[in-house]
């Protein structure tokens, strides 16, 4: 209720308002009617009709109908004639609001298919409606006679016709108008614009021939300020424009009515011309506006991409094989270290800073992504002009130029961003955890040799203190020779750690690596007091795999279940075969972790050790060599319980396994 | 002389320290782990133990070598190890030990530390007996 009595409060005013301008319209139009009094040169209440039920519906017929009826009234035609030619007004607002409606027709003009339709259902369509009810009714009440009904059919036609065509549209650009108008110095333009017009209109058009005879005619020359208006102010420019030229035209048109010369081609002269004029002006506003409106959509979308790509430090770029003068890096080229550049940037200027150890492979990757219509995404070095070495991460992917299009042109569109930064850290992490589970590597390699050097010591000095024993000498050189070798064994295990590279896979007994792993990590264990219980079953554990990166992940398993144990903590260590795959499990009584550190534990760099110096590699790393041996790594672990740790590795005696690969370096030497 | 004993995983290592603490004249035994260090000292009251710090056994040797203490109190500990570690000292500093003997090393310099070692028990001993 409240909703509509709002309604109400609204519909009132606009009602009484469209009356009073209706009627004013009318009954002007009336009093300079050219054709028995009921036919107008200009019917301007067309226009105003069609325009406000554009705008406001069709309610606004309880205010046009009595107001036509009234004027028509109020000027002497007959009730029956006034009630006929409202009837004809009303039909052809009603039918050109309808059928404009049905168009999709934008009361703004934002393109030329609303001018088409504008003219054609507004100004042609429906106006033959109301003038064939409008003819008929003036024949019917004897106003004119039934053999003049075809000429006052056409002249009450084109007579609403340019009514429409010339008095809807500033109605319905009206509020574009007024923002225009507001800027201060478009408003003091459109006042320039409407004295030039009115200057030039009353010299060529006006009643006075100040510069033009009835013969020739020179209404052209309003042209050139009608063409300024659409210009700079629009469609509502070009629209206001053609309104002012007919004002003056009909004034002069009125003015000479008494001069010499043939009316009637006169009357069709200006018709044609006024139609014409404004037709044209139209369509040069909408056209103007259209194309400025695309401007500053392409302005606005040019300055989105360039503050994100000043928020993002991220670079986009657009390349394309088949235009290679003009792919290139689009935006931020500076990434790339070259200033002076200007966009677009051919491609070869692109691909020569990019280091060469890395172009091949960009091209490469690139003409890939290209030909399989697919994504890229990689990292590359570049090398700018100073010879700062930074490294790039790009993105993108192969799409159509026109996303409407899938059919038509395609690019490699994407962004790229310097992650030199995150490269470096990521290189001196990798190294200090290298180093770390060197240094527990090498701490434990420091204690297996020292046991033989230890004995080797003790046995020389038995020997040399009792020469008198020569069997006691030779067994004593004996274990000299053994511990000796023992201690070469051990070096060269260390260099096999050493040596990252050797990627080679043997078969080999997992229990072994299990043994060495916690023979290699015991000197840590034993400073931290913590115990580890090993459990390989008889039977031999066998697998395709690299032993020192095996070996490498298990010490790190266990150095991790060490380090989350207090004093006094347990860790079992447990090698098993499965019926499908061998099973290596490290479980410790430890502090254990929640399930959100669970959840990321494989991540790199996610440590619960930053105090101790923890790196964030460790299990990761652990996760990518058993990857690479085609296992699984799972983890379980409740907080103050303990953690479990399963590695499955496939079995080589199902022949599951993957096949030896052959070495990437070198053989190894010795 | 006196009552030793030694404990160490490494057999040659038993075996040298065994023939030539003997030859010296000292009284010794010798064991592998903590078990057979717990059966070497029935019927035996070592002066002092020599104890590797990382035996294959549940306990280390340090934890080993103070729950014997606590059953023979006035022992003298020495701990060898091929694992020289700041946690170790650290214990041994904590402890009342007598000295940490780094693997490897001479005999001479454990014959120093012994000689060291049980001349300041003899002192002690005496000190008491004056008194």
């Amino acid at each position: 209720l409240l909703l509509q009595r709002f309604h109400l409060l609204r519909l009132v005013p606009r009602l009484l308002l469209v009356a009073a301008g209706y009627y004013a319209a009318a009954w002007f139009g009336l009093e300079f009617a050219s054709l028995g009094n009921a036919v107008t040169l200009i019917w301007a209440p067309a226009g105003i009709g069609l325009a406000v039920l554009l705008r406001w519906g069709p309610a606004m017929l309880f205010a046009t109908v009595p107001a036509h009826f009234a004027a028509n009234f109020a000027q002497g035609s007959s009730v029956d004639f006034s009630a006929a030619a409202a009837a004809a007004g009303a039909l052809a607002a009603w039918s050109g609001a309808r059928g404009l409606r049905r168009l999709r027709f934008d009361p703004s003009f934002a393109s030329l298919r609303d001018v088409l339709a504008f003219a054609v259902v507004g100004a042609v369509a429906s106006p033959a409606l109301a003038a064939f009810v409008g003819a008929t009714g003036l024949a019917a009440s004897g106003v004119v006679a039934w053999s003049a009904w075809p000429g006052a059919f056409a002249r009450w036609w084109i007579g609403d016709g340019m009514g429409v065509l010339l008095v809807a549209p500033p109605l319905l650009l009206a509020e574009r108008g007024v923002w225009i108008l507001s800027g201060s110095r478009r408003g003091a333009e459109a006042a320039a614009l409407a004295a030039a017009l009115l200057l030039v209109g009353i010299a060529v058009l006006g009643p006075w021939h100040l510069l033009s005879t009835a013969q020739y005619p020179l209404s052209f020359a309003v042209l050139p300020v009608m063409v300024w208006a659409a210009y700079r102010l629009e469609p509502f420019g070009a629209a206001s424009a053609s309104l002012l030229v007919a004002g003056v035209a009909l004034w002069g048109m009125l003015g000479r009515a008494g001069a010499g010369g043939s009316r009637d081609e006169a009357i069709f002269l200006m018709w044609a011309f006024l139609a014409v004029a404004s037709l044209t002006s139209l369509v040069l506003g909408v056209v103007v506006a259209a194309q400025k409106r695309t401007e500053q959509e392409f302005r606005e979308a040019q300055t989105t991409l360039q503050a994100i790509e000043a928020a993002t430090q991220a670079g986009t770029w657009v390349w394309c094989p088949e235009d290679p003068t003009q792919a290139g890096s689009r935006h931020q080229v500076r990434l790339h270290g070259s200033e002076g550049w200007r966009n677009p940037v051919p491609a070869e200027s692109l691909l020569r800073t990019i280091h060469h150890e890395d172009r091949a492979r960009i091209a490469r990757e690139f003409a890939t992504a290209w030909d399989a219509r697919g994504r890229i995404e990689t990292e590359y070095r570049i090398v700018r002009p100073d010879g700062d070495i930074r490294w790039m991460s790009a993105r993108g992917a192969c799409l159509p130029v026109d996303a409407t299009r899938p059919e038509g042109p395609l690019q490699v569109v994407g962004v790229h961003v310097d992650i030199t930064a995150r490269k470096r850290m990521q290189e001196s992490v990798r190294r200090s955890e290298r180093l770390a589970s060197l240094g527990t590597f090498a701490a434990g390699v420091a204690h297996e040799l020292n046991n033989p050097l230890g004995t080797i010591l003790l046995a020389a000095d038995f020997a040399r203190t009792s020469l008198q024993d020569p069997v006691g000498v030779a067994r004593a050189l004996d274990d000299i020779v053994d511990d000796t070798r023992r201690a070469a064994r051990i070096v060269k295990s260390l260099l096999q750690f050493a040596n990252a590279e050797e990627t080679e896979r043997t078969r080999l007994d997992l229990g072994d690596c299990v043994r060495r792993a916690a023979d290699l990590t015991r000197g840590h264990r034993v400073a931290r007091g913590v115990a580890l219980e090993v459990r390989v079953g008889d039977q031999a554990l066998d697998a395709v795999a690299n032993a020192t990166e095996i070996e490498q992940m298990l010490v790190n398993l266990i150095r991790n279940a060490a380090e989350a144990c207090d004093r006094g903590g347990r860790i079992w260590l447990e090698a098993e075969a499965a019926t499908e795959e061998l099973l290596v499990t490290v479980s410790d009584d430890g502090r254990g972790m929640t399930a959100v550190e669970q959840a990321r534990v494989f991540d790199p760099f996610f440590t619960t050790r930053v105090q101790e110096g923890g790196t964030g590699l460790g299990l990761s790393i652990c996760h990518g060599i058993v990857d690479a041996h085609g296992g699984r790594i799972e983890i379980e672990s409740a907080l103050g319980t303990g953690t479990r740790v399963r590695v499955r590795l496939p079995r080589a005696d199902l022949g599951a396994s993957p096949v030896a690969e052959k070495p990437h370096g070198a053989p190894a030497r010795g | 002389m006196a009552r030793l004993l030694v404990v160490d995983d490494e057999r040659l290592v038993r075996s040298y320290l065994k023939r030539m603490l003997e030859a010296n004249g000292h009284e010794v035994r010798t064991a592998a782990d903590d078990a057979g260090a717990l059966e070497a000292l029935e019927g035996f009251d070592p002066d002092l133990l020599i104890v590797d710090w990382m035996l294959r056994s549940r306990r280390d040797g340090v934890e080993l070598a103070e729950a014997i203490r606590a059953r023979h109190p006035g022992l003298r500990i020495v701990v060898i190890t091929g694992y020289p570690s700041d946690a170790l000292r650290e214990r041994v500093a904590a402890g009342d030990f007598e000295a940490v003997l780094e693997k490897p090393f001479l005999p001479s310099a454990l014959h120093e530390l012994l000689a060291r070692t049980l001349d300041a028990r003899g002192d002690a001993a005496r000190g008491r007996g004056d008194r």
